[in-house]
This record gives C-alpha cells, sequence and structure tokens, in this order.
C-alpha cells in the first residue's frame, strides 16, 4: 500500500472498515482492468512487431466524379497507400490536354489510409481525358 | 491577532476579487503561453470540427468545476460555488487568450466569427485551468485557503481525477503539433513497446520512488508491485485514454487506421504520463 508523506498514513489492519474495505476493492478492480487492457497493448504490438514486417508504401489514385464551379472543373480524387509503411511529402500530379495540369502535396499519407483532394482545371466538363499519377515521395 | 489574520480581516470584498483576478489572469498567462505561441494551436481554431470543438468546451465545465473543488480560488461552501469559479476561469482564460492572440497578430478584425471563437475557444480550456491552479501554485503561504486545500482528505478517486488533469495538461501542449504523428509514423512497434514502458517507469519512479516533495514511498510490508498495480498502471491507462480523447479531438484519431491510432495514443502517452505524475506530486 502507498501512503502520501504529507497526510496520515491509513489504516491497513484487519479490523478495516467498510468504507475502507470498499475503497480497497474499488482499487483492486481498478488494477485488474488496467492490467488487462495493458497486456492487450503488449500482445498486439508484439503481434505486429513479429507478424507484419516493414515494407514499402504502395500509392495509388482513383479519380471521382468532376464538377463545375464558376470556369473551372474540379476533380475530386482518393489517394489510398495500401502498402505497410507511410509515405511523406507524396506528390499526385494531374493534366488534361485542353487545360494544363497542377500537383497536389501531400504531407503524410500514412500505411492503410487514404487523403482526399481536388484538382481545379479550366474549361468544361466534356474534357475528360484527366490523367492522375503519383509523381514522388518519400519515407517520414 | 496576528499580524497576517490582521490584514486578511482588513481585505475587503472589491480587494478580493482583484486579488482572485489578479491571481487567475496569470496562472491562465503562465501555464497557456507555450499553446498561445503554437501555430497549430491557432489552425485549429479554423480547421476543427465545430461538433468536437463543443464537445471540448463543453466537457471542460464539469472538469474545472471538480478541479476548483479540489484546487480552486477560494474555499467554498456548495458546487455550485465551484461552478460559478469554474465559469470565471473559463472567462479569465478566454480573456486572456483574446488578449495575446491578438497583441501576436492571430486575431484580426478580417477574420470570420467562427475563426475568432474557434481560436479563443480552443485556448480557454488550457489557460483555464492555469487559472485554477494559481491558487494553489501562486496563492501566498498567508492564505488560509491555501492551508485547507492542504487538509483536505484524499481519496482513490480524487488521486486518479488529479493524474487525468496532469495528462490533459501537459498532453495538450503536445497533442495538436505534427511531431507526435511524425514520431509515430516513424517508428517501429519495438520503439512503441520502449515508449510505453518508459512512461510506465516514469509514472512509477516520480511518485514512489525518486522521494520527490508530494510523492509517496511504498510500505515496507507490501511488495513493490502492489503500488504498481494499484496506483501507477491505472494512472497511465487513464493518461493514454485522455491521450486518445486529445488526438481524436485535434487529428481525427477515430479516422485513421487502428495501428497509427494505437502509436500515436502512446507517443503522446509519454507527456501525458509525465503530466499525470507531476501532478499527483503537486496537486
Amino acid at each position: 500500500m502507498a501512503t502520501r508523506k504529507k497526510t496520515k498514513p491509513v489504516n491497513r489492519e484487519p479490523d478495516l472498515p467498510t468504507g475502507a474495505q470498499l475503497g480497497e476493492k474499488i482499487e483492486w478492480v481498478a488494477a485488474a482492468i488496467s492490467a488487462f487492457l495493458y497486456l492487450a497493448l503488449v500482445v498486439y504490438l508484439v503481434g505486429i512487431g513479429l507478424f507484419s514486417p516493414p515494407g514499402a508504401p504502395q500509392l495509388s489514385v482513383v479519380i471521382g466524379e468532376p464538377r463545375r464551379l464558376g470556369g473551372a472543373v474540379l476533380v475530386p480524387f482518393d489517394l489510398t497507400n495500401s502498402g505497410t509503411a507511410t509515405a511523406a511529402d507524396v506528390v499526385v500530379s494531374a493534366s488534361n490536354q485542353t487545360s494544363g495540369g497542377g500537383d497536389v502535396v501531400f504531407a503524410y499519407v500514412p500505411a492503410g489510409s487514404v487523403r482526399r483532394g481536388t484538382m481545379v482545371f479550366r474549361g468544361d466538363k466534356s474534357h475528360t481525358d484527366f490523367q492522375f499519377f503519383v509523381t514522388s515521395f518519400r519515407t517520414p | 491577532m496576528n499580524k497576517p489574520a490582521a490584514a486578511r480581516t482588513r481585505r475587503t470584498k472589491p480587494d478580493k476579487a482583484l486579488r482572485d483576478f489578479g491571481r487567475a489572469f496569470g496562472g491562465a498567462l503562465i501555464f497557456s503561453l507555450p499553446m498561445l505561441m503554437t501555430s497549430e494551436f491557432w489552425q485549429l481554431g479554423f480547421t476543427i470540427d465545430p461538433l468536437k470543438l463543443l464537445v471540448f468546451v463543453t466537457l471542460a465545465f464539469p472538469v474545472l468545476t471538480r478541479l476548483s473543488i479540489l484546487i480552486g480560488f477560494e474555499e467554498t461552501r456548495s458546487w455550485t460555488e465551484d461552478a460559478v469559479d469554474a465559469a470565471f476561469a473559463l472567462l479569465a482564460g478566454a480573456l486572456v487568450a483574446l488578449i495575446l492572440l491578438a497583441c501576436f497578430g492571430a486575431l484580426t478584425p478580417d477574420m470570420s466569427a467562427r475563426e475568432i471563437s474557434g481560436k479563443i475557444a480552443i485556448q480557454s480550456v488550457p489557460a483555464a485551468i492555469g487559472a485554477l491552479l494559481a491558487r494553489s501554485q501562486l496563492g501566498s503561504t498567508d492564505d488560509d485557503s491555501i492551508d485547507a486545500i492542504d487538509d483536505k482528505q484524499e481519496t482513490y478517486g480524487g488521486e486518479m481525477f488529479v493524474m487525468a488533469v496532469g495528462a490533459l495538461f501537459l498532453g495538450l501542449n503536445v497533442a495538436p503539433t505534427e511531431e507526435v504523428l511524425l514520431i509515430a509514423y516513424r517508428v517501429s512497434p519495438w520503439h512503441i513497446l520502449a515508449i510505453s514502458a518508459l512512461s510506465l517507469g516514469i509514472v512509477h519512479a516520480f511518485v514512489f520512488v525518486v522521494g520527490f516533495k508530494g510523492g509517496s514511498k511504498v510500505e515496507p510490508d507490501r511488495p513493490w508491485w502492489n503500488a504498481f498495480l494499484r496506483f501507477t498502471l491505472p494512472g497511465y491507462m487513464l493518461a493514454l485514454a485522455v491521450s486518445f480523447y486529445l488526438l481524436w479531438t485535434f487529428h481525427d484519431a477515430g479516422e485513421v487506421p487502428i495501428r497509427l491510432m494505437v502509436f500515436s495514443t502512446i507517443v503522446l502517452g509519454l507527456p501525458a504520463s509525465v503530466g499525470a505524475a507531476a501532478a499527483r506530486l503537486i496537486l
């Protein structure tokens, strides 16, 4: 049992009053729940440490439905990392024959996650020859 | 009647109100200055989900009320007085945030009402904790109410609450920064295990081993793991829970892969654990 130096020591003799017994039970319940959760955490970390070896990012881009806004066409896209490592400073480039191209930079794309972006083109929706591709990335 | 007691008798209500406000303002300033000068906090003013911001500020109120009961501005007679003190602390925190952010050029008249209110609301919570801490940490030694704090009986729940507040406070300093996620992106599960073990070790050592003022000692007739299981481990899990909540609020922790969620929670759990242990010692 721990007691603080500044306060009076708590009586932990066999003839404990009911309140103190209840308090001790609560402490042990909290201890049991915490120990169970912590052990689960350790098992999970050891498991992915042993069975999920470090790999490389695997990036892909899926284009969404273009929509018109004023004199521009907005093309949303999903950037997915289906690999087992995080990619940093991911550059997604896009081009269109009639209105040129551009880049979007994502600071981080963690393994198993999706990031969303939008590319803005001049012109109208009839030009659907959009090309999207990942140009570069680095390890964090 | 001794001299300090006579001085207290002469202290009028306006004097006391002014003194309490000065302490609250000073505490808010001291404890929130690092956050007021962090650009990630400014950005959160307009990037945070309004619902999460509402939850954050709403949850702060009962926490501040409970904190006021333990260490507030004055000795109170009912929880309603503590609720008023909690509101007063939030007001002082918001005022400090407004003045400082305006001085730093982080608040300008051309900003939207949502951005201005968001920036102030986020900062007002840690500043309000600082305002309440001011009484116990910055109050003068001739203050009757400080003695009253020391005389209050400790309870297990009270200790855990104080640890959670410490975890919240130090975790708040770090949670919005990009470095928490950057570390989680870079490291392996073995690094995370080491961080977790280190955090647990720090909490246990701070409270039970190194003999800091306000620390505890393990009773000689009980093994060391008794205190570890009943105090250190629950305290650490509480710090992790607070870390997860902060990451959910500031980084959408619920929407990232589970591996990253666990990693970033344990990374933020390190400063949160130090905060929990320090609060256990100080408060």
